[in-house]
Order: C-alpha cells, then sequence, then structure tokens
C-alpha cells in the first residue's frame, strides 16, 4: 500500500502516449486505457476466488494484443502467461522504493 | 421469418440473418472488438436486407464454451433483442456448431477453441452427434482422447496451431490427422441453422438462460491465497 505501484503505471501509460488521469483500480478491479497499445491497469486486492476474474473478463484482457499491469498479482498464483514481467516495489527504511524486475523465468 | 444469429464466442465475430430468401453474414476475426461492432454490423445487415428490428421474429446466438466477455455480448444482445421484441431466442452450444458441418467425416471430428493457459476448450463427434462432454482440456488430454480413434479431423478457429503442434510432436500420425481447410472461419451460418433446427423442436431458450463457460471450480484451481 502506497509504494507507488499506481505511479509506477503512469510511467507505463506515458510510454504508451496514454495521459488520462491513472486512478488505482482498487474498486473497479480493471481500467482499460486506450494508447499505442491499449493499456489493461487491474487491481486484484479485492479478489475473491478465481472466478471474480474470469467473469470480469481478465483472462480475455491479459491475453489480447495489449499490456496488462496487475497489481497484488500474487493473489493468483500460476495463473499467468509465461511472458510475464514480474516486478516488486519495496519501501527502503529512507522512504525511497527499491524497485525489482525480474527477467522472464523461461 | 426474419432470424438473426450472432457469435461472439471467440475471436471471430460472426453475425447471420436469414430473411425468406435469403442469407447475409458478416464475419470479421478482428479480436474482441465484439461490443463495438455488434450492433452496427447488424443494423448493415438489417440495411441490406431492407428489414427493421422489428421484423425480426428469432434471436439466435453461441452459448459457448469460449471467451467470457465475448459470451456474455452475445448473450445479452440477443436477449435484450428477443425480450424488446417478445420473440424467442436459442443460444447453440458453439462447439456443436463448428463441428456440425463435418459430419461426414469417417472418424472423430473435433472442434478446439482456445482456452489460453495451454488449454483448450473441446468436445469429441462422431458422425454429427457429441461423444463427450464440453471439456476444459490440456494438449495431453486431446491427444489422450484421439488415441481411441483411428482418424481425426480437428476445426475450431485455433485448430490450425494444435495441428501443427501434433504434426510436431509427432503425437498423432501425419495420416490419421486431417486439419478442417474452413478452420478459421466463421461458422454462424452453422450456429443459424442448429438454432432453428432446436427452435423447430420447440427447444428455445428460457430467460434465464447462461452461457456455458465451463468454469473450474475455485477447489480446482491453485488461487487465491
Amino acid at each position: 500500500m502506497g509504494s507507488g505501484k499506481t505511479a509506477f503505471t503512469k510511467g507505463i501509460a506515458e510510454g504508451l502516449g496514454i495521459f488520462n488521469t491513472i486512478t488505482s483500480p482498487t474498486f473497479t478491479l480493471i481500467c482499460e486505457y486506450e494508447g499505442k497499445i491499449p493499456l489493461f491497469h487491474m487491481d486484484l486486492y479485492r479478489l475473491n476466488d478465481v472466478s471474480e476474474f474470469e467473469m470480469a473478463g481478465g483472462r480475455d484482457l491479459i491475453y489480447s494484443n495489449g499490456i496488462s499491469v496487475i497489481e497484488w498479482a500474487e493473489k493468483l498464483t500460476d495463473y499467468f502467461p509465461d511472458n510475464t514481467i514480474k516486478i516488486n516495489i519495496e519501501i527502503e527504511e529512507n522512504g525511497s522504493r527499491k524497485i525489482t524486475i525480474y527477467e522472464l523465468s523461461s | 421469418m426474419n432470424i438473426i444469429a450472432f457469435d461472439t464466442s471467440t475471436e471471430n465475430l460472426g453475425i447471420a440473418l436469414k430473411t425468406n430468401n435469403t442469407l447475409y453474414t458478416i464475419a470479421l476475426n478482428e479480436s474482441l472488438k465484439h461490443s463495438e461492432k455488434l450492433l452496427p454490423l447488424t443494423e448493415t445487415l438489417f440495411n441490406a436486407a431492407a428489414i427493421k428490428t422489428e421484423n425480426i421474429d428469432l434471436v439466435i446466438c453461441s452459448k459457448g464454451p469460449g471467451s467470457f466477455t465475448g459470451l456474455r455480448i452475445g448473450m445479452a444482445t440477443a436477449k435484450g433483442i428477443a425480450f424488446a421484441l417478445s420473440v424467442p431466442f436459442v443460444s447453440v452450444p458453439t462447439l456443436d456448431f463448428l463441428a456440425s458441418d463435418l459430419s461426414f467425416f469417417d472418424g472423430a471430428v473435433i472442434p478446439v477453441i482456445d482456452a489460453k493457459r495451454k488449454r483448450y476448450y473441446t468436445a469429441i463427434y462422431e458422425k454429427g452427434s457429441r461423444k463427450t462432454d464440453y471439456l476444459d482440456a490440456e494438449y495431453n488430454e486431446i491427444i489422450e482422447l484421439s488415441n481411441k480413434y483411428k482418424k481425426i479431423l480437428l476445426t475450431g478457429p485455433y485448430s490450425s496451431k494444435l495441428y501443427n503442434d501434433i504434426l510436431a510432436n509427432k503425437d498423432i500420425a501425419d495420416e490419421n490427422i486431417f486439419l478442417d481447410p474452413r478452420s478459421n472461419d466463421s461458422k454462424v451460418s452453422m450456429c443459424l441453422e442448429i438454432g432453428v433446427d432446436l427452435y423447430n423442436k420447440g427447444l428455445t431458450d428460457k430467460d434465464d438462460s447462461e452461457p456455458i463457460y465451463i468454469r473450474k471450480s475455485d477447489a480446482e484451481e491453485k488461487s487465491v491465497k
């Protein structure tokens, strides 16, 4: 919470030429933005089970021709495609952020 | 009698309109723009046939399995039109109509729909009748099921990739596996035909009819922590 997940997503959005206000999708689950490539910003924090994600069309979106940025992705393990890039944001003691971007596993 | 049919269950969007004399169809494979395209293109067909929405007597849609979003768009649209006009609507299982024009084949007809996550919605048909449940299967399960048959014919919008994978892995001998040359084409006209058959048998959908999602139960999924 408050680590800057949404701020990070704003940066990705700008890179895609999207200058809409990016707000945290905590309550909406999924926000869609039109850019050079569509951006799907998802927040799974409030997700109760996988079928909720599926019924919201989540699977269709993450396998479509867009970029999905998924906050609290650890709520769904073993769900995402092989070409998923994992990003970890930690808050350091001095308030700065340590951002780790993991290589693709395969 | 004027009949409209929608297939929104895969990335291929298909719309068919049958009037007394003529069958009009539109198909496009622009991935998952169904919500934007379905109604304007339906109107295009109405204009081509010079009819109005209120001249429709029967509404048909694909029932799935397939894209969750697509299925809901199709069924919501079909229900909306049917309720507004007080006409019946019929939903047709997608795998049934994908396989239905291949009942001549002497072997197993296997329609496949990409379920993502390396899974496929599928079922096995012989001579036009379904021999399995509607399945959400992995590659290996499809091979296992296929091995019960001497010859298999794959169809469905994703089947060419599966066909190539099977050939590359040599899981089924080349001479025993066939690919529907029209596997990528919309089969919305078959959806319409089967829907009319169901209607003629009195098998119209109830108000609370739902798509076939084949949702895995939460217990089966290694899901939410």
